[in-house]
């Protein structure tokens, strides 16, 4: 099973690593690649090199100046270019970054490639009885449910959940990542400028601690202005 | 005339209390834009006495119109696999200029998917704000409609600025928790249409089981204390339409509350994190000073109490809560 995981361009968040482990924790027949794609060439400290440390088979970068600063479309569709050349059986992504946390690039991962998309998966695993479907776990409406599904499939891992340890990986580990741009992928590598009028606006937020001393108090201002 | 609409989560076949908000949210702006408000009932078989109960709840709660699909796909689970054709249809038919989904976990994995084929924005747990228009710059004259939305690191909110002249673009937004407004007394008329569950190509997805998630009050609750495990196993679940839930720090239902007021008494190992917030939610921290050692970012209430007295503080909490009408 080829498993790709698509991290963050920065520091691994959280969330992308527990989809790293889960996509670790599928057993030693799943290869796992680990993607990211921004504009600043990979280095020591980055979501990749983290991967690479923690035992995924191979990574690969898309690198273009068009990702400096992008929108989750652009991203997604940077991503699902590269994702295209790679052919994978499941894609993983964490259910969320540890910035802007909006949890939707698994959605717009699935909306370019048509996948059908499962967000904040509790845990996956291989389905030995199915051939090339997944057992998953998600909670939701009520409900604790257990799914098969059959791929090829986008899910989002929630992270928190504790897994069993990570298996030894054997083989030499990859030092740096393969390296495509826009243009290798066959996509236009126009910048696209971010988009305040449909993504909205970064505005300062801070708050100031109120003391309280009476649950009275508490309640009072916790529902108020 | 603009359309907005309100995905309705039902838990056991009554409207969750973070949809009949949704409702009076819609509701409030509505009346300021002019605007028509529908609930969008998925369900699996109903029978007509459900439906007639169901359209009088919605009414009360602010719908105008209200939308029922009654189909055996959408009895799954909410997921965009099986639910995604229904509001991908209805948001073409209707071009709502909002689509708003209630706190209580179905928003974050159907409105994404929903945003991105509708070429909508997507905003999580949205403050809806009405201002007064832009006059000369805006030919219109009509009021803005201002959505704050709180990213997952607190220091920055992004705000969406919809004058009239620039709602080209529709929204999916998620709403936090909260409380409905007082309905007014007697039955209200909303309009009953039926729709149609689209045709779908085969779901690749099964359900192999389905159990009651006894953490599901944390997903609905406008209130939510994060306590220490034990505190949190010696205490009664609430029922799953309170308003008020006791949460662990381990508890994996945590990430899926967006509460109005999330308190966190004493929690040891606590992640900031871990639970997700609106502009409107306001966050409390109470224990000994010194007792948290990573605190979560953006408390801005806090009460300093004993360590002996964190029993005591959940029943006063409670008590203060069920006093101002909160619980």
């Amino acid at each position: 099973m080829k498993v790709v995981v698509c991290v963050e361009s920065s520091a691994l968040g959280r969330a992308s690593r527990a989809a790293v482990a889960a996509a670790l924790g599928l057993g030693p027949g799943a290869s796992v690649t680990a993607v990211s794609a921004g504009a600043t060439r990979d280095g020591q400290n980055s979501a990749l090199a983290e991967t690479r440390r923690l035992g995924v088979d191979r990574t690969v970068q898309v690198l273009d100046r068009a990702l400096a600063d992008p929108d989750v479309l652009t991203l997604g569709r940077a991503l699902a270019a590269a994702l295209s050349r790679l052919g994978p059986d499941l894609i993983l992504t964490g259910a969320q970054s540890d910035d802007e946390g909006s949890g939707v690039m698994a959605a717009a991962i699935a909306h370019h490639l048509d996948f059908v998309v499962i967000t904040r998966a509790e845990d996956i695993a291989v389905d030995l009885e199915h051939p090339n479907t997944l057992l998953l776990t998600v909670r939701g409406g009520g409900s604790r449910r257990r799914l098969r599904v059959r791929l090829p499939a986008v899910v989002s891992i929630k992270e928190g959940v504790r897994r069993a340890p990570l298996p030894e990986k054997s083989g030499a580990i990859q030092d740096a990542p393969q390296v495509w741009t826009l243009a290798d992928l066959g996509t236009s590598p126009t910048p696209l400028p971010p988009r305040p009028d449909t993504s909205g606006a970064l505005v300062p937020f801070s708050r100031k601690p109120v003391a309280v001393t009476s649950a009275a108090a508490l309640v009072r201002r916790g529902f108020g202005p | 005339m603009a359309n907005i609409l309100v995905f309705t989560d039902l838990r056991s076949g009554i409207p969750s209390t973070p949809s009949r908000f949704a409702l009076g949210e819609a509701r409030r702006v509505a009346g300021e834009l002019g605007a028509t408000v529908y609930a969008v009932v998925a369900t699996g078989d109903i029978v007509p006495e459900a439906i007639d109960s169901l359209t009088n709840d919605l009414g009360l709660a602010g719908a105008d119109k209200i939308l029922f699909c009654s189909d055996a796909v959408v009895e799954k689970a909410p997921l965009d696999a099986t639910h995604g054709g229904l509001l991908t249809v209805l948001a073409d038919r209707l071009q709502p200029l909002l689509f708003l989904f209630p706190a209580g976990g179905s928003g974050p994995e159907l409105g994404p998917p929903l945003a991105l084929r509708s070429g909508a924005t997507y905003c999580p747990r949205v403050q809806l704000e009405i201002l007064p228009g832009l006059g000369a710059a805006d030919p219109t004259h009509g009021p803005r409609l201002i959505l704050r939305y709180a990213r997952a690191r607190r220091d920055r909110l992004r705000v969406l600025d919809l004058a009239p002249s620039h709602r080209a673009q529709p929204v999916v937004a998620t709403l936090p928790a909260g409380f409905p407004p007082h309905a007014p007394p007697g039955g209200v008329a909303a309009e009953i249409q039926m729709v149609r569950c689209p045709a779908t190509v085969e779901c690749p997805i099964d359900e192999i089981s389905t159990t009651p998630d006894p953490t599901s009050a944390i997903e609905l609750a406008s209130t939510v204390l994060v306590v220490d495990r034990e505190l949190a196993m010696s205490r009664t679940s609430t029922t799953p339409l309170a308003n008020v839930a006791l949460a662990s720090v381990e508890d994996p239902a945590l990430s899926l509350a967006c509460p109005a007021l999330l308190i966190y008494l004493g929690a040891s190992g606590l992640d900031g994190g871990a639970v997700a917030v609106s502009p409107t939610t306001h966050v409390a921290l109470i224990g000994p000073a010194g007792m948290v050692r990573q605190p979560p970012p953006f408390v801005d209430l806090t009460w300093q109490i004993d360590e002996a007295e964190r029993t005591r503080a959940v029943d006063e909490i409670v008590e203060a809560l069920a006093a101002a009408g909160l619980s």
